[in-house]
């Protein structure tokens, strides 16, 4: 029953797990594994989810969550150099492109603290929602948002 | 800001179901999972050894040469070795969330300092307790001293070596915590 109802719930609001293995990890074989990890964080977790909170919160409170805490070896990290931003560039432009290839180029230029903080922008949260699910005061998300769209208006426009 | 219209519109409109319901259920099983696989994997081997230590000891590194006291003191300081080495395995596999995600991020690490200082602790009393049946029966040389002063040495690298691989652990989440 609980196996079940759990299942169900995750079958359904699956395209935000997929979502946060796209933007955290490169390979299809680590996004792979950290889906699984969150599912397993899910299931351990689903005993104390009650209803209280929406299913997609606690879907990308967890996930998330899981997705941040894994350690992992530093990639290089790509400062911005205007060949860069030109290789990018089409990406970003090409309207014939479908997915998530836009997100999924700006997101390289991210950190996973501001990684987490757009996808949850994105998906619609309000500031004070955010401030909920991450544990900050609604003015330090409003700051932070603020910042991001800076830089992400940076990376696209220059 | 159009980009971001844009980019809200491409997160909300993807929608792909990827994986059936089949396929969803034994990802919950804790047997199928990738990283605690690996981390099971490594548990069992050190503890297999660890236990193959206790049951030949006593005949490979002459147990009967040495006093009750100091065997005894080793068997625990091995035994002590192999419970935190159960006790990090425990640590790794609770779940790690709390009500959101800084307070999840804090408590992970305050999990891992834990396990850090108790790895640390069953480094040094193993060491320790083998230093000291090591040593009890030996009559010590020239040549007999510089095993032992290199045996000391490739112990506390080790646990220098551990301590910052736990440390380097803990400060990704020290910086993940800042950094919100």
């Amino acid at each position: 029953m609980k196996s079940n109802n759990f299942t169900n719930i995750v079958n359904k609001h699956q395209s935000i797990i997929y979502k946060i293995c796209l933007i955290y990890r490169d390979t299809e074989q680590d996004r792979e594994d950290l889906f699984q990890d969150i599912l397993y964080q899910l299931w351990r977790s689903f005993d104390d989810f009650r209803n209280e909170s929406k299913v997609s919160t606690w879907l990308y409170k967890i996930s998330l969550n899981t997705a941040l805490s894994q350690y992992r070896r530093k990639t290089v990290i790509l400062d911005f150099k205007e060949s860069l931003i030109e290789e990018i560039q089409p990406a970003l432009t090409d309207e014939k492109e479908s997915g998530l290839s836009k997100i999924m180029a700006l997101m390289k230029y991210l950190n996973g603290v501001e990684k987490a903080l757009l996808s949850l922008y994105l998906e619609g949260y309000s500031h004070k929602e955010i401030g909920q699910i991450v544990g900050c005061s609604e003015n330090n998300v409003s700051v932070k948002i603020n910042r991001l769209k800076k830089k992400l208006k940076k990376i696209t426009e220059k | 800001m159009n980009t971001l219209a844009n980019l809200k519109k491409e997160w909300n409109d993807f929608n792909q179901q990827l994986k059936s319901i089949d396929d969803l259920s034994p990802q919950t099983i804790i047997r199928q999972h990738p990283t605690l696989k690996r981390t099971r994997l490594k548990l069992m081997i050190e503890s297999t050894l660890l236990l193959l230590f206790l049951v030949f000891y006593y005949s490979a590194l002459d147990g009967d040469a040495n006093s009750g006291a100091v065997n005894t003191m080793l068997v625990l300081g091995v035994i002590f070795y192999g419970v935190v080495n159960v006790f990090s395995y425990l640590t790794l596999i609770q779940p790690n969330y709390s009500d959101n995600i800084i307070a999840s991020l804090q408590r992970t690490k305050r999990r891992l300092r834990t396990a850090q200082v108790m790895s640390l602790i069953a480094s040094v009393i193993f060491a320790i307790t083998f230093l000291a049946y090591s040593s009890s029966a030996v009559i010590f040389t020239y040549e007999k001293r510089l095993i032992m002063v290199g045996m000391i040495l490739t112990l506390v690298i080790m646990s220098v070596i551990s301590y910052f691989v736990w440390n380097k652990r803990i400060s990704h989440f020290n910086a993940l915590i800042s950094e919100f």
